[in-house]
């Protein structure tokens, strides 16, 4: 099931993803490039393109946001879904981040931020116990255009400022373990206004 | 230094049964004097940047090293008896300042809401010497309750706003966008706790 979703270097690369993902700093992550096979990718945009997304608006945030998609008819989100939630996928993820997954639970929807939107500092910690968060991108973002996954380094316990930025690709997949003491990021305003920042996110649960 | 119409005794007693009924009163043009030019010196002040991930991202005026004229009596102004007994009147509270800033806002700044625990009510009042603000560039000040948006208020220049806050209204700032474009939310924020009823 691996190779009908993931470009074929990634599934050999395990042990590359896993080595950078325990030494990154602040906290631990690792982003894959040309994650999945070009034709899913662009099959699984085609259908996202189709999704309705509900404006999303607190103090920390303002974006555009999908229903979580364990209900979703979309034969090809519904494909990904199960990809996503496969013993093989989780064993894959497992194996880069020394986790231990519950397997009954995961959360996937997807975030639309126009022009204006962003996410300000927050830990992705949620009551359930997220163990780990995910991101896939589906727009090439420029240096200057905003929608940065931004990674904050931590003072006396506190998240400090910006010291990581990852800026938003094409079929980029961002992986980062949570920790709702170490965790903290953002993503930054988009400042474009010919594209939006479209992605994939959801996370996984501690067993 | 307040326009005449607020200080005549039944607009004062119009503006007491309304912030009585609403908790809550604005006053616009409030300053008859003097305000063009705090707004015009206090641009050119060296303001402290505070950015705390979690709370907050702002300017605020060093008021210690702060010893332009101009300034100074706008400020001295809002620290005086004169208006604390104006602010009496209105809330008919007495009052006790416990916090006073100058602070600045402008693009990707904001003020998230604050989670600790407060233990009193108070009085907040705003004095705003703003930019032209238009909602869809942030820099609206939300007070919400847990269930609730109670009230927003947006930037107005020479005014001054004043709210009564009861122990569950929390407020926050909403980030302030590119929209924004080199503009400034400017004021005066003060807090006044509640010495008696």
């Amino acid at each position: 099931m691996l190779s009908d979703w993931l470009s074929d270097n990634n599934i050999l690369n395990v042990k590359e993803f896993s080595e950078i993902f325990l030494d990154n700093n602040p906290f631990e992550y690792v982003y894959i490039d040309n994650f999945l096979r070009e034709d899913k990718f662009n099959e699984l945009y085609s259908a996202l393109k189709e999704e309705k997304y509900f404006l999303e608006n607190s103090d920390l945030f303002e974006y555009f946001k999908t229903e979580d998609f364990k209900n979703n008819k979309n034969i090809i989100i519904r494909e990904f879904r199960n990809f996503l939630k496969s013993e093989e996928f989780m064993s894959f993820l497992e194996s880069i981040g020394n986790f231990n997954l519950d397997r009954s639970r995961m959360s996937l929807y997807s975030l639309k931020f126009k022009q204006n939107n962003y996410l300000l500092c927050n830990n992705g910690f949620d009551i359930k116990k997220k163990l780990v968060g995910f991101d896939l991108n589906f727009v090439d973002f420029n240096d200057g255009e905003g929608g940065d996954f931004e990674l904050f380094s931590l003072v006396n316990e506190k998240p400090f400022k910006v010291v990581k930025s990852i800026s938003s690709k094409k079929n980029r997949f961002i992986i980062f373990k949570v920790n709702s003491l170490k965790s903290f990021y953002q993503i930054s305003e988009v400042l474009c206004s010919d594209k939006n920042r479209d992605s994939i996110r959801g996370g996984y649960y501690d067993n | 230094m307040i326009t005449d119409v607020y200080t005549k005794k039944k607009i004062i007693s119009d503006m007491e049964g309304f912030f009585g009924e609403n908790g809550f009163i604005q006053l616009n043009n409030f300053l008859s004097e003097n305000y063009k030019e705090f707004r015009e010196n206090l641009i050119k002040e060296n303001f402290v940047s505070v950015y705390e991930p979690l709370l907050c991202k702002k300017k605020i005026l060093n008021l210690k090293e702060t010893y332009n004229f101009e300034i100074l009596r706008v400020i001295e102004f809002f620290k005086s008896k004169e208006f604390l007994n104006f602010i009496e009147e209105i809330t008919e509270f007495e009052v006790s300042l416990t916090k006073f800033e100058v602070n600045v806002y402008s693009h990707r700044d904001f003020v998230v809401l604050n989670n600790d625990v407060k233990n009193d009510e108070n009085i907040s009042i705003i004095y705003d010497v703003s930019d032209e603000f238009k909602e869809d560039m942030g820099g609206v000040l939300t007070f919400v309750t847990k269930e609730e948006e109670v009230f927003c208020l947006e930037p107005s220049f020479n005014s001054l706003s004043i709210f009564y806050n009861p122990i569950e209204i929390s407020k926050y700032l909403k980030y302030i966008n590119n929209r924004s474009k080199g503009l400034n939310i400017i004021r005066i924020e003060m807090e006044f706790s509640i010495i008696e009823l």
